[in-house]
C-alpha cells in the first residue's frame, strides 16, 4: 500500500477532479459536525432551562 | 395490551429499556467510547480512501466520493428502518422512549439522505456530466428525503405530542414500501447510476486494496449514526422529562458546576 500523490499540490488537485472530491468531503464533514453539534446544544439549554425555572420558583416563594 | 405489562418480571427488561432515565444514563456511559471508535474509523478510512486507494480505471479519482456517497447512502436506508421500527413498537406498546427515538431518527435520516444527494450530484457531474438526473435510485432517494421530512414536520404540526407521535409513525410505516424500491431500482430499471457495489449474495465488485477502506468507513458510519441517534434522543429526553425529579436533580447539578 502506497500513497497515491506525490505532492500535496497533487492530492488537493487529484488529477482534475479535486473540486468535486473536497466539496463532497467538505459538505459531509460540515453536515455531521451539525449532527453533533445541535442536539449537544439544544440538551445544554434544556438543562439551562429547567435550572432557570427552578431558581425562578425558588426566589418567588422567598417574596411570598 | 394490559396482558404485556402484567407478564413479569420476563418483561421487566422491556420496561426499563423504555425508560427515558435508563436509556439517558446508560447511552451516556457509552458515549464517550462510541464517539472514540467513530472518530477512528473515519479518520483512517478517509486517509486510505482518499489518499491510499489505487485510482479507478475509468472514473480516475472522482470515484473516491464512493467513500462517503456509500456509507452515507446505507445509513440514510438502514435509519429508515430504525425510525420505522420505533414508530411501530411506539404505535403497539404505547412506549414513549421509542417515540423519541422515532423524531430523532428523522433529521438524521433527512441530513444523511441529503448528503447521498449531494454527494451523488458531485460525483454525477465528472462520471455521467450531469449534476442531476431523474434517474430511478435518484428519484426515490429523493421520495426518502421527502419522507424523513415528513415525519419531522408532523411532530410539529398537531397540539398534543401524541397525535403527532402516532401520525408520524404511521407515515414512517407506510413510506417502508419505498425501501425495496430504493434497493431495486438499480436492476429494474438500470439506467445510469451504477448496481451496487455492496451485495450481500455475493463477492463485492470490487478489488480488495479498494473495498477495505470503504468497509472501515461503513462501518465508522455506523457508530457515528448510533452516537448521533443517542445524542439527539438524550436532548428530546431532557426535553418531554423536564418536569420529572431526575432531570430537575440533572439541571442542578450541572448548575453548580
Amino acid at each position: 500500500m502506497k500513497f497515491q500523490f506525490e505532492s500535496l499540490q497533487q492530492l488537493f488537485a487529484m488529477g482534475g477532479h479535486g473540486p468535486y472530491v473536497w466539496t463532497a468531503v467538505l459538505v459531509s464533514m460540515a453536515v455531521m459536525l451539525w449532527l453533533i453539534v445541535r442536539p449537544l446544544q439544544d440538551s445544554k439549554r434544556a438543562l439551562k432551562d429547567v435550572a432557570r425555572d427552578i431558581a425562578r420558583a425558588a426566589n418567588s416563594k422567598e417574596e411570598t | 395490551m394490559n396482558w404485556l405489562s402484567n407478564w413479569s418480571p420476563s418483561w421487566q427488561w422491556f420496561h426499563r429499556l423504555g425508560s427515558p432515565r435508563w436509556f439517558y444514563q446508560t447511552t451516556g456511559r457509552w458515549l464517550p467510547w462510541l464517539s472514540l471508535l467513530a472518530f477512528m474509523l473515519l479518520s483512517t478510512g478517509l486517509l486510505w480512501g482518499l489518499g491510499f486507494a489505487p485510482q479507478d480505471a475509468k472514473q480516475g479519482n472522482s470515484f473516491r466520493i464512493i467513500y462517503l456517497h456509500v456509507p452515507v447512502s446505507f445509513l440514510a436506508l438502514a435509519g429508515y428502518y430504525i425510525m420505522a421500527i420505533a414508530g411501530a413498537v411506539g404505535l403497539i406498546w404505547k412506549m414513549k422512549l421509542s417515540y423519541m427515538v422515532m423524531k430523532s431518527a428523522a433529521p438524521i435520516g433527512a441530513a444523511l439522505t441529503f448528503l447521498a444527494l449531494f454527494t451523488g450530484a458531485i460525483w454525477g457531474k465528472p462520471t455521467w456530466g450531469t449534476y442531476w438526473v431523474w434517474d430511478a435510485r435518484v428519484t426515490s432517494m429523493l421520495i426518502l428525503l421527502f419522507l424523513y421530512s415528513g415525519v419531522l414536520a408532523l411532530q410539529y404540526a398537531f397540539h398534543s405530542n401524541e397525535a403527532g407521535n402516532k401520525a408520524g409513525a404511521i407515515l414512517a410505516l407506510v413510506g417502508t414500501v419505498n425501501i425495496p424500491i430504493i434497493y431495486k431500482s438499480v436492476d429494474w430499471w438500470y439506467t445510469l447510476h451504477q448496481p451496487a457495489t455492496i451485495k450481500f449474495t455475493s463477492a463485492p465488485s470490487m478489488h480488495p486494496d479498494m473495498f477495505q477502506p470503504l468497509l472501515v468507513m461503513i462501518l465508522g458510519f455506523y457508530c457515528f449514526y448510533t452516537v448521533a441517534l443517542f445524542l439527539f434522543t438524550r436532548a428530546e429526553i431532557l426535553r418531554r422529562e423536564r418536569k420529572s425529579v431526575w432531570v430537575k436533580e440533572l439541571a442542578i447539578a450541572r448548575d453548580q458546576a
